[in-house]
């Protein structure tokens, strides 16, 4: 057994160099985090300047497309949906809200991918044909509107709603309705029933 | 008696020599207690070191709220149940050898311990469960309070109460006609 100055000795030595050994190990870990932090510092910032371009381009868009961008969020990151546009005797509705825009768009999409075979059209050609037509075509309202459909894309399509029929202004195909789907769109689009 | 505080207060502001003082007062006793838990005098001694270098290493570890006694006894309980827990196969020792004692051992407990009935009471609490042993020596050997040993041992004033009873009950009946002394 060490005699108590002994004991001391080693005491003092041994915190030497624990204390060493403190500041060397600190050392080390700053050679470490600070590439490390730096890295990840500069990172970041590359991420974010590029969302930042991002939303910038998206802020383009308006301007590029005549109306106001739809814009959906989805995790945090603004997307641009499109937008839709209706107009017509003296009616003019513009929808930007992605559930809107969507919307609209689910429902032209399936008009068109199912075309229905008994469809209001007919049915007022034969009462038309039967000249008791005059009460419903005033019902249905045969007045023209446009529907005008900015993708996200940057494409639109155009499509003329005329009556319970749906005409692709660009393909120049015409889908016919339903009366029930008729009136759905209408009340979709928000066009008056009179 | 601040045991040791105010010494190391004035270590503190670059008195070294009052580093001397505390390890005069408090070293050997540490040695003491630790050997309670390692069963080896050169591995106590070795702890007892490297819980006065922590005085050194970490300055403001140290808050003065309870004695320095007290800190140091902490740091070298937690620093020997470490080292038991890294050295998990301890050396066990045959009863046979177990009489004979290693001498810097004896010379230790005689420097500690210098009545010759506090030697015997001793050698008999080294009999007793770890957590009994180490609250007899910290109450009646290091002469200290109730809450200083809670403290230490990392239990409350009611632990070391009960601690204290059972280990005293014990006593008795090992010293036999001596554990009657033990008040």
């Amino acid at each position: 057994m060490r005699n108590l100055q002994e004991c001391q000795a080693e005491v003092f030595r041994r915190s030497e160099e624990r204390i060493k050994e403190r500041k060397r190990r600190r050392k080390h870990i700053l050679m470490v985090c600070l590439p490390l932090v730096l890295c990840l510092t500069v990172l970041s910032g590359f991420l974010l300047s590029n969302v930042g371009l991002g939303k910038s381009t998206d802020a383009a868009a308006p301007e590029t497309f005549y109306a106001a961008a739809g814009e959906g969020i989805t995790d945090g990151i603004s997307v641009f949906i499109g937008s839709v546009e209706v107009s017509g005797n003296g009616l003019s509705h513009l929808y930007t809200s992605a559930e809107d825009v969507q919307g609209i768009i689910d429902f032209i999409d399936a008009i068109v991918k199912t075309p229905e075979t008994n469809t209001l059209s007919e049915s007022i050609d034969i009462i038309a044909d039967q000249s008791t037509s005059i009460t419903i075509q005033d019902d249905c309202s045969l007045n023209a509107y446009k529907i005008l459909i900015k993708h996200s894309d940057g494409t639109s399509t155009e499509y003329t709603l005329m009556g319970p029929s749906l005409t692709n202004q660009v393909t120049r195909e015409t889908f016919h309705m339903s009366e029930n789907t008729y009136f759905a769109l209408k009340d979709l689009l928000g066009i008056p029933f009179y | 008696m601040d045991n040791g505080a105010s010494s190391y207060r004035r270590f503190l502001d670059g008195d070294e020599s009052a580093f001397e003082s505390i390890m005069q007062e408090l070293f050997r006793g540490l040695v003491f207690f630790l050997h309670g838990y390692v069963h080896d005098i050169h591995t106590a001694e070795d702890l007892a070191i490297d819980t006065f270098s922590d005085l050194i290493v970490h300055k403001h570890r140290y808050n003065f709220k309870v004695k320095l006694k007290t800190y140091l006894y902490m740091v070298g309980r937690s620093r020997a149940l470490d080292y038991i827990k890294h050295n998990k196969c301890l050396a066990m020792t045959e009863l046979s050898e177990a009489s004979s004692i290693p001498d810097d051992m004896m010379s230790l407990e005689e420097m500690v311990l210098a009545d010759e009935r506090k030697r015997k009471v001793h050698a008999a609490i080294t009999e007793l469960p770890e957590d009994m042993w180490v609250v007899v020596h910290l109450i009646y050997f290091e002469e200290m309070t109730y809450e200083e040993a809670a403290k230490i041992m990392k239990k409350n004033r009611k632990q070391i109460d009960n601690l204290l009873y059972r280990a005293k009950k014990e006593l008795r009946i090992i010293l036999g006609k001596d554990g009657e002394l033990l008040v």
